[in-house]
């Protein structure tokens, strides 16, 4: 069948689906570079005259924003002093903005890595005991889904109480468990309809030239279905990237997240701080954004895997 | 052996015992009477302990009421309860952006008493959500958390707040007498439920009105009284009319109509004509006559507001409108002064003083009010948020606890930490308003101090029961669709009234009714008396 002809009128749908789905991104960054006094103006600045880079200086190096402003006045036993560290967004001066948000860039990247490697680990084996073996017979994969078929918020305060007990609040580990129970049963499904389409007769071959079940599995099937993996893992990654409710209940001073630090950005007095705020959300999707780039050709092959019927 | 004859020998070892003390040349201790001597000193130290509750040979319990201020009853008390404490370490979840007010005080706190001070910040929205999961979970992670007044009550029947009232008795932080206390109704209802403490205020989150008086000046006209722009909501609705003045960008009125904040203008106003949210049987006056022209009379008002009032707050009134110039008047927090008077930090244009440092484009007013029969005007100045120091009922170390909140609520300590940077409380005590230390006065200029001193005996609650947010977000919606012409205001407040009466139906009119009435016994005296609460009951 020869390809079809690119059209006008395609060219203009797919032109305002892109600005559809690129809007909110282009608001956040332009947002970012906004002084104060452009955040919620009316009519609504689309892209600042007065572009500022205060509001990522205030969640990376807010110390460099002490020296402009000539410190922070604390009275201590002491008498006056000038504390190192401030901001100088919109004049306020919360506590909030005196400390920068690196330790919450660190945390949702360990947890969120090890949380996801956890969850396709455990998703992946799950997968292949249902596809390949009936484990627990027809009714397991429900089981497992009926994880998340119920709000979070039901299971959040058991959770604490757990946690609690077994000393794992506000700990790497604690969270890193949590979001991989949260997602294993979103891993064990996506993975397993990428098994259930791979023929199982390639691994029986596999066998019959003398592989062990294990070896067949990992040399033949994960190999196989490897683009079904990464889109899993992206997915799964985006999930606990993203976890507000359980990273606040479960943390209180060791451990924060970019979505809780998000949260943060506002104060009674100094109201939502939304250029700080979008200033982190756009730091924050940059290693998602880079992550993308480099598995685009694996995740197009994921996500269309199966897609054609046997 | 019988009885009598244990008891002989008793008699017989202690008088020996004794003679052994009193005849040195006869002291001859075996190691019997060694073991003896050992068991008996054992057991009374123990007694001791046991009677003391703890403390080192019974000394804490003198030491406790020691101190001649708040501040050095709660270091002495917590100094001797250090060494049998279970924590060492006192943990206060906070809401994000106030630690400024604490954070330079931690060292002083451990060195004075032994305890160390850890801070634990959590989402201002979240705070009472956080608090509320621990009445659940009961972990005692944190032995003091800082929510508004509004979650005590759900705080307290939850089991998460401890009843701190016999803490108050023992260590007095001096709030409800001498020239540092906390001024009626606010040390009523801002740290009471149900009569009982369940917290240490620790924000004096009261509302006042600042405006530009260079403004007034220019047009010929002067306030109504040093203090008070308007006398009433008739003059101030009729004075933001004459000085708005659309052409030059500059706006009569600053009020707030974007969901959430839009509820604090109604409370304010409305109750003011003598009216509360309920009547004595847990009726919403929502629909009340006086509610309606209330609604009314603020869906006018919007004529002369900027067109951005519906999704505007507290923060962008303030940074895109009064700061910039470009607004007549705002209501809102203290900190609506002190960053009007900022214009290195806060950007505000408006901060303009005198050689003598004298504020004289902005000044600070109280809250308008409504005439009653006698002609007397009657004010119902809101209080939304403030802050509380709770010690959380889970706690291993309440005592302590209370203790440090005491310590940094007390007149001396509170006159140091509010004017920190970097938070957000502000003046509360008597002695903030009227006796303030140079560097407090440098943060709230001007005549503000006596103005909001003023403003503080006329205030009243937002509604400090069980139910609160869902109160609240039954009128907010609905003033809503009134300010969006969605509802009359007829309309509006009915249906408001309706969501009100439901919500007290579902949570029990009986135990409502008892919440509310405690509540409405808490307001000032005035109002009291205009809605006739004395008879209540």
């Amino acid at each position: 069948m020869p390809p079809k002809k690119f059209t006008w009128y395609n060219g203009i749908g797919l032109t305002l689906a892109l600005i559809f789905a690129l809007f909110p991104v282009f608001w956040m960054v332009s947002t970012s570079f906004k002084p104060s006094n452009e955040w919620v103006k009316q009519p609504p600045v689309w892209i600042s005259g007065n572009a500022t880079v205060e509001n990522y200086l205030t969640i990376l190096w807010p110390s460099v924003l002490l020296e402009k402003r000539g410190g922070l006045t604390q009275y201590t036993e002491e008498g006056e002093q000038k504390v190192a560290e401030t901001t100088g967004v919109g004049g306020a001066v919360g506590d909030i903005l005196i400390k920068s948000a690196w330790q919450a860039i660190w945390g949702s990247i360990i947890i969120s890595v090890f949380a996801t490697a956890l969850s396709i680990i455990v998703g992946l084996m799950a997968a292949l005991s249902i596809s390949r073996y009936r484990f627990g017979g027809n009714t397991t994969p429900f089981f497992i889904l009926s994880g998340r078929m119920f709000p979070p918020i039901a299971i959040a305060i058991p959770f604490v109480v757990m946690f609690s007990d077994v000393g794992a609040t506000d700990t790497y580990w604690g969270l890193i468990l949590a979001y991989a129970a949260v997602t294993v049963p979103f891993s064990t499904w996506m993975l397993k309809s990428f098994i259930d389409d791979l023929p199982k007769e390639i691994e029986e071959a596999a066998m019959m030239d003398g592989l062990s079940r294990w070896m067949a599995h990992v040399k033949i099937t994960i190999p196989l279905i490897k683009g079904g993996i990464i889109a899993t893992t992206l997915f799964i990654l985006i999930l606990n990237w993203s976890e507000f409710l359980f990273a606040l209940i479960l943390t209180y001073t060791k451990v924060a997240t970019i979505p809780v630090q998000l949260a943060k950005y506002f104060s009674a007095t100094e109201g939502a701080l939304y250029g700080v705020q979008a200033a982190l959300a756009t730091v924050s999707i940059v290693p998602l954004v880079i992550i993308g780039f480099f598995i685009q050709k694996h995740l197009v092959r994921g996500l269309t895997l199966g897609a054609i019927k046997r | 052996m019988s009885y009598e004859d244990k008891k002989e020998r008793i008699y017989k070892e202690l008088s020996r015992l004794w003679s052994m003390h009193l005849d040195r040349k006869n002291f001859k201790v075996s190691r019997r009477d060694l073991m003896k001597g050992m068991a008996a000193m054992g057991i009374t130290a123990g007694m001791a302990k046991y009677f003391m509750q703890g403390a080192p040979l019974g000394v804490r319990k003198a030491w406790a009421a020691e101190g001649g201020t708040p501040e050095e009853r709660a270091i002495n008390a917590a100094k001797a309860l250090f060494a049998n404490a279970k924590k060492k370490t006192i943990s206060i979840m906070h809401p994000s952006g106030s630690g400024g007010n604490m954070t330079p005080f931690t060292k002083e706190w451990k060195d004075l008493t032994g305890f160390d001070v850890e801070l634990i910040e959590v989402p201002v929205t979240q705070t009472h959500q956080k608090a509320m999961q621990e009445a659940v979970a009961k972990t005692g992670r944190f032995d003091l958390m800082i929510p508004a007044p509004l979650s005590l009550p759900e705080l307290a029947e939850a089991g998460a707040a401890l009843d701190i009232t016999d803490y108050v008795a023992k260590y007095d932080p001096e709030d409800s007498h001498g020239d540092n206390q906390l001024e009626f109704p606010v040390r009523e209802f801002g740290q009471k439920y149900k009569g009982r403490y369940y917290g240490l205020y620790c924000d004096g989150d009261v509302w006042h009105l600042s405006y530009r008086i260079d403004k007034m000046k220019e047009k010929g006209k002067a306030p109504f009284a040093q203090g008070l722009m308007v006398d009433t909501w008739d003059d101030y609705d009729k004075l933001c009319g004459e000085m708005h003045d659309k052409a030059n960008n500059f706006y009569g009125a600053l009020e707030y109509r974007s969901p959430f904040w839009n509820k604090f203008h109604w409370m304010t106003r409305f109750q003011s004509k003598g009216v509360l949210y309920f009547d004595k049987d847990m009726n919403s006056m929502a629909a009340s006559p006086e509610s309606i022209k209330t609604c009314e009379e603020m869906v006018k008002l919007q004529d002369v507001m900027p067109t951005e009032q519906f999704t505007y707050g507290f923060t962008e009134n303030y940074s895109q409108y009064y700061a910039q110039g470009r607004g007549f008047c705002e209501f809102g927090w203290p900190s609506l002064w002190r960053y009007s008077m900022d214009a290195k930090g806060a950007k505000s244009i408006v901060a303009g003083r005198d050689d003598k440092g004298f504020p004289i484009q902005s000044a600070p007013s109280g809250i308008p009010g409504t005439k009653n029969a006698a002609g007397e005007t009657i004010r119902a100045v809101i209080m939304p948020f403030a802050w509380d120091f709770v010690v959380n009922k889970h706690s291993e170390i309440p005592e302590a606890a209370y203790l440090y909140s005491q310590w940094l609520t007390g007149p001396t300590m509170s006159m140091r930490s509010i004017p920190n940077e970097g938070g957000y409380f502000d003046p509360w005590r008597r002695n903030h308003f009227l006796a303030p230390s140079p560097e407090f006065f440098a943060g709230y200029p001007g005549d503000y101090l006596k103005v909001q001193f003023e403003e503080m005996t006329q205030a009243v609650p937002e509604i400090i029961m069980p139910g609160a947010a869902e109160y609240h977000d039954a009128i907010d919606k609905n003033l809503q669709a009134a300010y969006n012409k969605q509802k009359t205001p007829e309309k509006a407040m009915q249906d408001a009234a309706k969501e009100m009466d439901r919500i007290t139906k579902r949570r029990g009119k009986d135990k409502q009714k008892e919440s509310w009435i405690a509540l409405a016994k808490m307001y000032p005296e005035p109002l009291q008396k205009a809605a006739g609460v004395a008879s209540w009951s």
